[in-house]
């Protein structure tokens, strides 16, 4: 039925979170030797192929959300006490009605976006790499030009984020991200979350991220985790909140098409 | 005592559903039942952010009324469960199995569909437990669980 081959062995390695290390600065983005590369056209042809639609599988994302909600999850973020606390009364408020999710589409924005059953692409042109994401209306654009993080950026839901290339894989450090998006299911970060992916193939129809989320202020201790998204044929699917009927988290609007 | 008692009702405030971290809440759903309706399709809402599917079913008195079922994104049910905008057209007969919204109102959170000559269409609810994880989930050792 699925229109995805997704191998037993495939699920396997779909979200095995292995306690990766990586050997990221703590701060401040790393000039590395081979950030010219990609700055020209002709240079983007040295660059790894990642063309295509790249999509987690579905079991594998859902498996990762049901692991998520038990305390203590090795595979979800540890958060403080206060922003446990607050994240429980949440999910209580919704539970008994009283509160809403995301009835309203607006985007997820960074970390959470990345974490969906939904479509991603990548565009290469001169010291940039561009992310199309499937699951809302969020762009990301990476600079690989040099350039460093700006002191004081408006914040937003995609972040500011600078890249480099280190051999095959790209090193993205992401900031000047809004309180406004997610880092997870109900956990919103403080405008103080920093994100650092390592993103590479790890075969030809799978592209590895090992993320590393960090936030004083929500989070207890670093959010390590590793995600791996399938190479699909399926194309990409326009995502835009035109038929929602959720709007009233307590009753969908059940009045028929015509 | 007192320290267990708060952290014994930390975890059980911590376990709820995963699926109320869904775009919407899926509060409005009871996902605990599995109810049956059969009816003539009336239109396949292929759009987002969820897919909407309406079917009359007959009130047994002459007439029918509407039902409304919930379903996940395009993207997802093409991808992964093989449905396109075409899976189910105006006039089909089918059987629906679904979570009712709480409220009693006519329709809720689609679970599968049958078609009258045997073909299944599923979707992440057709097995619950696949979108919101076994009940009373053991403690997570960080291995992956198949």
């Amino acid at each position: 039925m699925r229109a995805s081959v997704v191998t037993p062995a495939i699920r396997l390695m779909a979200f095995v979170c292995v306690g990766f290390t990586l050997n990221l600065a703590a701060s401040g983005v790393r000039q590395s030797t081979s950030s010219s590369r990609g700055d020209t056209y002709a240079s983007i042809a040295t660059l790894p192929d990642w063309s295509g639609v790249w999509v987690i599988p579905f079991e594998a994302f859902a498996r990762e959300n049901a692991r998520e909600r038990v305390p203590g999850s090795s595979t979800g973020p540890t958060l403080t006490p206060e922003e446990a606390t607050k994240r429980a009364a949440l999910a209580q408020r919704i539970l008994s009605g009283d509160g809403q999710s995301n009835v309203l589409c607006v985007p997820g924005g960074m970390p959470s976006v990345m974490r969906f059953a939904f479509g991603v692409e990548f565009l290469f042109t001169p010291g940039r790499v561009t992310m199309l994401l499937e699951q809302g209306p969020t762009i990301r654009r990476i600079y690989t030009d040099g350039r460093t993080h700006t002191s004081d950026p408006d914040l937003t839901y995609a972040g500011e984020s600078i890249g480099h290339w280190e051999g095959e894989t790209l090193v993205v450090d992401t900031t000047g991200i809004t309180p406004r998006a997610r880092i997870t299911n109900g956990v919103y970060g403080s405008g103080k979350t920093r994100i650092v992916e390592r993103i590479h193939l790890a075969d030809r129809t799978h592209l590895q991220i090992d993320t590393v989320v960090e936030d004083p202020l929500i989070l207890q201790a670093p959010w390590r985790h590793t995600r791996i998204y399938e190479r699909s044929d399926s194309g990409w699917f326009e995502r835009y909140c035109d038929n929602n009927r959720d709007g009233n988290d307590a009753e969908p609007d059940l009045t028929p098409p015509k | 005592m007192k320290t267990a008692r708060r952290f014994i009702l930390a975890v059980s405030v911590l376990m709820v559903p995963n699926a109320v971290w869904a775009h919407h809440s899926y509060a409005m759903f009871d996902q605990t039942k599995k109810l049956t309706v059969q009816g003539t399709v009336r239109a396949l809402e292929w759009a987002n952010p969820h897919v909407w599917l309406w079917v009359d079913v007959s009130d047994g008195a002459g007439s029918t009324v509407s039902y409304g079922f919930e379903s996940n994104a395009p993207s997802e049910l093409a991808r992964f469960f093989g449905w396109n905008k075409l899976s189910v057209i105006a006039g089909n007969k089918i059987t629906v199995d679904y979570s009712p919204l709480k409220s009693g109102r006519n329709g809720g959170a689609l679970r599968t569909v049958t078609f009258s000559d045997g073909r299944i269409l599923k979707t992440p609810r057709s097995d619950p437990e696949y979108v919101t994880g076994p009940r009373g989930a053991a403690p997570d050792t960080g291995k992956e669980v198949k």
